[in-house]
């Protein structure tokens, strides 16, 4: 504060003088009972539904019931300081967030309050936490990959940018690593995180702030906490708030990704609150419009069409459009009346110009947590039916030491395949096939039967492709290292490894890879595509390294790890 | 707050019945003495409660009590809501029934905060405006509440005019701050 005293005189002294003195209409209700977080108020007959409600002592609440002769309010704050008779007042407002370029770094509350203890936070705007999701016209199908620097999820559950992918598994078992890995490997993208934690411990949102600080994720990412000693209300917001600072970016022409983790205990609140409320519960004491919390919610992120318009080769101002005409070019339509028009106003000197932000997307990782592996709860068929897809996580390969745990066999991805590059899908193309006539296989090996050259061939293979989808957690891959690596497994060049060989395979070929072949990865990373001629080179390269490799299994091996180090300080330096 | 609007049905009924006949003014009488004699007997007030009095019975016993000494819709009216054992009603139907007089005779209670005890000129002066502006007959419940400093508040039904220092105090903090 650097402000003098006489400053402050003028300041109040303007101020009073231009203050007019007007009568302020104000719509009033009477408390008539208040109790575990809800207050009903008798009067406010012009309330809205979700309208925010000002009570005494700054406590504010959102009206939910409006009944015919009471209305009923949730509190954000302590009831303990609502008495009954006190007055409510209607504000006429919503919810709101405040949204700007000072929220990335920061942990707030879904209110928009900062928990970090760095000062207030200058926003740009309040925009409401419920907004409606975008139509159909201003969307476009998933194309751009997001991509997560998980092996497992790339090659096989692609994720695109604007898609909804949910995670789900029991507890313990890496859903939030999976989240968090995310939100690290977008370190060198443009992607925008937003991290929403929904009832948790404070200690855990605490542990995932402080690996986002440590690996440098915090830059670009917030953190919306409704912790679990936080009251009911707080929480069901919260991924609402989330979702609204997502968009923030989308509708700027940038590309968020949001995480909720999770929506379980989003439920759960929601179903505290409907109770108290009285509302009539239903499967699993659920409220009946539970689905909807969830689909409209989801139905937020969404991949938002590039809008064109044409300009004068010389201009870069959408203003300067010479027929006013707005194009989307992903509808046949459209293109065809696009090439028209610019035929006509002359394909030399005017070009197309994309009108700035638009285009932009918002991808969701919903994270759903289940009990005993039990996914035909209500919630988890629920959210599993809106999303575009879902990356399951079994507790059994998590403790096999398979981690991430990711059940590849009934993971899915509905929408990412159209967003995956090429490179990747021309090494992963087999992947998903010979881990599944791997699992089919497995079993005969429990009985330890004699079994055939070509069974054990294909055991061997799965093995070591299972091996190769092992990752380190908080150790996201770029594109070209997944790339090699899943070529070199797919292709068989592990197959006559040792198992144990096997294991230390991968650091020691990275390493090699980076040190004698980075032409190679800069080809992949560049064009994102393996043609004939790569392949050939790769191909090679891997057998060059395979040479020395076999021969001082135990020198690289403890070499490997050591320059697996070296390997990742080179990177974060990058 | 459920029985208010089982309440308020048996309110308009009595009332519409009472308005169409011209009665509405002797029932409003009637009511205010029924209620007042439920608050000084006890037993009176026991026995229109009481759920153990089979219904039919109690509405009888009802009538042969009180059947010449209250207008009879009202009386209709009562016996009708003990039968149907709602005995915790009438008090409810009388509050609610007053104010629809009011609304009926176009009488619209405001209530008004002072600082101070407002001086008779002034009061008038109030009132002629309220009247104007509401296009009602005005009836004026004033209070006085130190702490608004000085101004006005008026307030009727849920709507509140705040025309207060205090107020416009809080405002003003608001605005610095």
């Amino acid at each position: 504060m650097q402000i003098k005293t006489d400053e402050i005189t003028s300041l109040l002294k303007q101020q009073i003088e231009s203050y007019d003195v007007s009568m302020d209409v104000e719509e009033v209700g009477e408390v008539v009972s208040v109790g575990d977080g809800i207050a009903h108020v008798y009067g406010l007959e012009n309330v809205m539904s979700s309208e925010l409600v000002q009570f005494p002592n700054e406590v504010v609440g959102i009206a939910l019931n409006l009944e015919e002769d009471n209305v009923g309010v949730v509190l954000f704050g302590e009831s303990r300081q609502i008495r009954e008779g006190d007055t409510a007042k209607r504000t006429g407002r919503v919810v709101e967030i405040g949204v700007g370029e000072a929220m990335a770094g920061r942990v707030i509350n879904p209110i928009g309050r900062p928990l970090d203890g760095k000062g207030e936070i200058d926003f740009e705007e309040s925009r409401p936490i419920e907004r409606k999701a975008p139509n159909v016209m201003v969307r476009q199908p998933v194309k751009e990959p997001l991509m997560t620097g998980l092996k497992a999820i790339d090659s096989m559950i692609p994720i695109g940018r604007g898609q909804r992918e949910l995670i789900i598994g029991d507890r313990q078992i890496g859903k939030t690593t999976i989240g968090v890995d995310t939100i690290i490997n977008q370190r060198n993208s443009d992607v925008y995180c937003i991290y929403v934690a929904i009832g948790q411990k404070a200690s855990t949102v605490a542990q995932v702030v402080k690996t986002l600080e440590d690996e440098g994720a915090m830059e670009y990412t917030t953190v919306i906490a409704a912790n679990a000693s936080e009251p009911a209300p707080l929480q069901y917001i919260a991924p609402y708030a989330g979702a609204t600072l997502g968009e923030y970016y989308r509708d700027s022409g940038r590309h968020a990704l949001v995480i909720y983790d999770d929506l379980t205990k989003h439920a759960w609140a929601y179903r505290q609150l409907s109770l108290l409320l009285r509302r009539p519960p239903g499967r699993e004491a659920y409220p009946g419009d539970i689905f909807y919390l969830h689909s409209r919610l989801l139905e937020r992120a969404s991949k938002l069409e590039e809008e064109y318009v044409i300009v004068p080769q010389e201009s870069d101002d959408p203003e300067d459009a010479v027929n006013g005409k707005t194009y989307r070019l992903h509808y046949d339509q459209a293109e065809e009346e696009f090439q028209h028009d610019l035929e006509q106003a002359g394909s030399e000197t005017h070009k197309a110009l994309q009108i700035p932000g638009s285009g932009g997307s918002l991808t969701a990782l919903p994270i759903v947590e289940t009990q005993q592996g039990d996914v035909s709860a209500y919630i988890p068929t629920n959210v599993i039916s809106i999303t575009d897809g879902q990356i399951y996580l079994l507790p059994d390969l998590f403790y096999a030491g398979q981690r991430p745990s990711i059940d590849v066999g009934i993971s899915v991805s509905r929408v990412g395949g159209n967003a995956q590059v090429s490179a990747m899908r021309q090494v992963a193309g087999t992947l998903k096939l010979d881990l599944a006539q791997y699992r089919e296989l497995e079993s005969f090996t429990q009985f330890g039967a004699e079994l055939d050259e070509s069974t054990r061939k294909q055991l061997a293979h799965g093995e070591r492709l299972y091996e190769i989808l092992k990752q380190d957690q908080h150790s996201p891959m770029p594109l070209e290292q997944q790339v090699v690596l899943l070529f070199a497994g797919t292709q068989g060049f592990l197959d006559d490894l040792p198992m144990a060989q096997a294991q230390e395979f991968e650091p020691a070929f990275l390493e090699y890879m980076e040190a004698r072949q980075s032409d190679i990865l800069k080809e992949i990373r560049e064009k994102q595509e393996l043609s004939d001629e790569l392949n050939d080179r790769l191909r090679k390269a891997i057998e060059h390294f395979l040479e020395t490799f076999r021969e001082e299994p135990g020198n690289e091996g403890a070499q490997g790890e050591e320059e697996e180090t070296e390997a990742t300080t080179a990177e974060e330096s990058e | 707050m459920r029985e208010e609007s089982v309440a308020r049905r048996y309110m308009e009924a009595l009332f519409q019945t009472a308005a169409q006949n011209g009665v509405e003014e002797e029932v409003a009488e009637d009511f205010d003495d029924f209620i007042k004699m439920m608050s000084e007997s006890e037993m009176l007030q026991a026995f229109v409660r009481s759920h153990r009095i089979p219904g039919p019975e109690k509405s009888e016993t009802f009538r042969e009590m009180f059947g010449d000494a209250m207008n009879g819709y009202l009386l209709n009216t009562l016996s009708l809501m003990l039968k149907n054992q709602r005995g915790d009603l009438p008090g409810t139907v009388n509050t609610l029934y007053h104010r629809r007089l009011k609304r009926y005779r176009n009488i619209t209670p405001v209530e008004t905060i002072t600082a101070t005890k407002m001086p008779e000129s002034l009061r008038e002066e109030v009132v002629s405006a309220l009247s104007k502006a509401l296009n009602a007959n005005v009836e004026l419940h004033e209070q006085v509440d130190e702490s608004l400093i000085g101004g006005i508040q008026v307030r009727i039904g849920n709507t509140v005019y705040d025309g207060s220092v205090v107020h416009q105090l809080e405002k003003l903090r608001e605005r610095l701050t």
